[in-house]
């Protein structure tokens, strides 16, 4: 099996739900890693330019002579070479196809629904694209249902890839709650979902990674105020 | 022996990966040829957040999306392995589909085009491939090695697509001989026995995309 020797390093940014993935994983792993945070504001360093000279984003990691990049694929490179500790994928191909089925749709369709509430202008608009990320978590919610078959997490007693994969844009959702005033995740509508995302925030795998909500809604504003500045001719403030 | 159904569609690239990879596993299945205009009571019941093929069904159990439905058959049936043992070069391989996967839109959008918008799309279509030939595929007889494997057929659609789509929207600077070591990549990938065996027809397939190109351009833009 491939040799787990070799120093490890998580290339990335405090605030990126992206970055966090590698960090939970490496956690659940045991795996002692040094996180080298990127000031991307001040440019990217000479060191994320080589090591993801594709797309040139975080997380990247580094394990001895080797770089991966892309979030989900470095969870499940974490698993494989970390065989031994517990286990983040299921073990049963279907199992595994629904946690990569529902993690595809996190990242396709969600999480982008989720950021166009933060661009939303206009209360009409704002209030669809509230309406389009409520009816994602129904759907989540639904999946929880039939994953977790009435065990604490997506991935049965502990955290999985689907835990990690949606557990990881939870402080941005609540960033989302705290700006326009509306509980997404709710008793009414996701109870399940509710529940699991307090398990899952309270993990310690997760907990000295996932950010403050404060400090994460304070960290939006001023994105949002560079992003909506700089946009031309948009004569809005 | 569990049932093991593909509802696909003869002109698609995504239905196409998953033919090649369960005709490459030795598995037997049903393939069930969808209608995408009317689409069928049984793919809206597989696939009800998507209702798109492929929608790969074994023992009742749906499976949709083609990359999720890859990394299964690779799973689910070990002989004739397609990803590589060493988690690295399993990382590397799952990069590239996944680079596919996330840029085809980008790429499609000069078949959807026109004028200006498609000169715009043409060069990123162009800048992707290039990408894909000198980073993704680089020196070797397969994305894989060696060997055939699972980016080979993510990327299937360069081999037997590209030239049609480029030739039905005239757009002669996406021809597959302007990136030759994709060009040597192509013929390689189209050697391979049980690919060679399981071509679409590339008369039919233009004449197809032909036809969708003038759909496209006769449709009024708003």
């Amino acid at each position: 099996m491939a040799s787990s020797d070799g120093e490890v390093k998580v290339l990335g940014t405090w605030s990126s739900p992206f970055v966090m993935r590698a960090r939970i994983a490496l956690n659940l792993k045991s795996v002692s890693h040094e996180f080298l945070q990127e000031r991307l504001w001040e440019g990217k360093s000479q060191l994320l330019l080589k090591s993801n000279p594709v797309h040139k984003k975080v997380p990247v990691l580094i394990h001895g002579h080797n770089t991966i990049s892309e979030s989900l694929i470095i969870v499940q490179y974490i698993d494989e070479v970390w065989s031994s500790a517990p286990c983040i994928l299921p073990s049963q191909p279907h199992e595994r196809a629904t946690a990569r089925f529902w993690a595809a749709y996190l990242d396709e369709k969600w999480f982008p629904s989720m950021r166009a509430v933060g661009m939303a202008e206009g209360e009409d608009a704002r209030r669809a694209a509230i309406g389009q990320v409520e009816e994602g978590l129904v759907l989540l919610e639904e999946a929880f249902g039939e994953c977790s078959k009435g065990r604490p997490f997506f991935g049965g007693d502990r955290i999985g890839y689907l835990d990690i994969a949606f557990g990881c844009f939870l402080g941005w959702l609540r960033v989302t709650e705290k700006m326009t005033g509306v509980m997404l995740l709710n008793e009414t509508n996701t109870p399940r979902l509710l529940k699991w995302a307090h398990r899952f925030c309270s993990d310690d795998a997760v907990k000295d990674v996932m950010p403050e909500t404060e400090k994460l809604a304070e960290f939006a504003k001023m994105i949002m105020s560079r992003v909506k500045g700089a946009a031309p001719g948009t004569g809005k403030s | 022996m569990e049932e093991l159904k593909l509802l696909g569609c003869w002109g698609s690239p995504f239905s196409y990966r998953v033919l090649w990879a369960l005709k490459y596993k030795g598995v037997e299945f049903e393939y069930i040829e969808e209608d995408l205009v009317n689409k069928s009571q049984l793919l809206l019941t597989y696939n009800p957040i998507h209702k798109k093929i492929p929608v790969l069904v074994h023992g009742g159990k749906p499976i949709p999306e083609s990359i999720v439905i890859l990394e299964y058959i690779e799973e689910a049936w070990p002989q004739n392995p397609l990803l590589p043992q060493h988690p690295h070069d399993r990382a590397a391989a799952r990069f590239w589909i996944k680079f596919g996967e996330d840029k085809a839109p980008v790429f499609y959008r000069f078949f959807h085009t026109a004028g200006e918008e498609q000169a715009k799309a043409t060069k990123e279509a162009e800048e992707l491939l290039r990408t894909i030939q000198e980073h993704g595929l680089g020196d070797k007889k397969f994305f894989g090695g060696e060997k055939l494997g699972l980016a080979d057929i993510a990327y299937g659609w360069i081999a037997c697509w590209l030239d049609v789509l480029a030739e039905a929207a005239a757009v002669p600077l996406l021809a597959l001989e302007r990136f030759p070591r994709l060009q040597e990549w192509a013929e390689n990938f189209k050697q391979v026995p049980l690919i060679n065996d399981n071509l679409p027809d590339p008369v039919k397939l233009l004449s197809h995309f032909k036809s969708r190109r003038g759909e496209i351009i006769a449709a009024p833009t708003s």
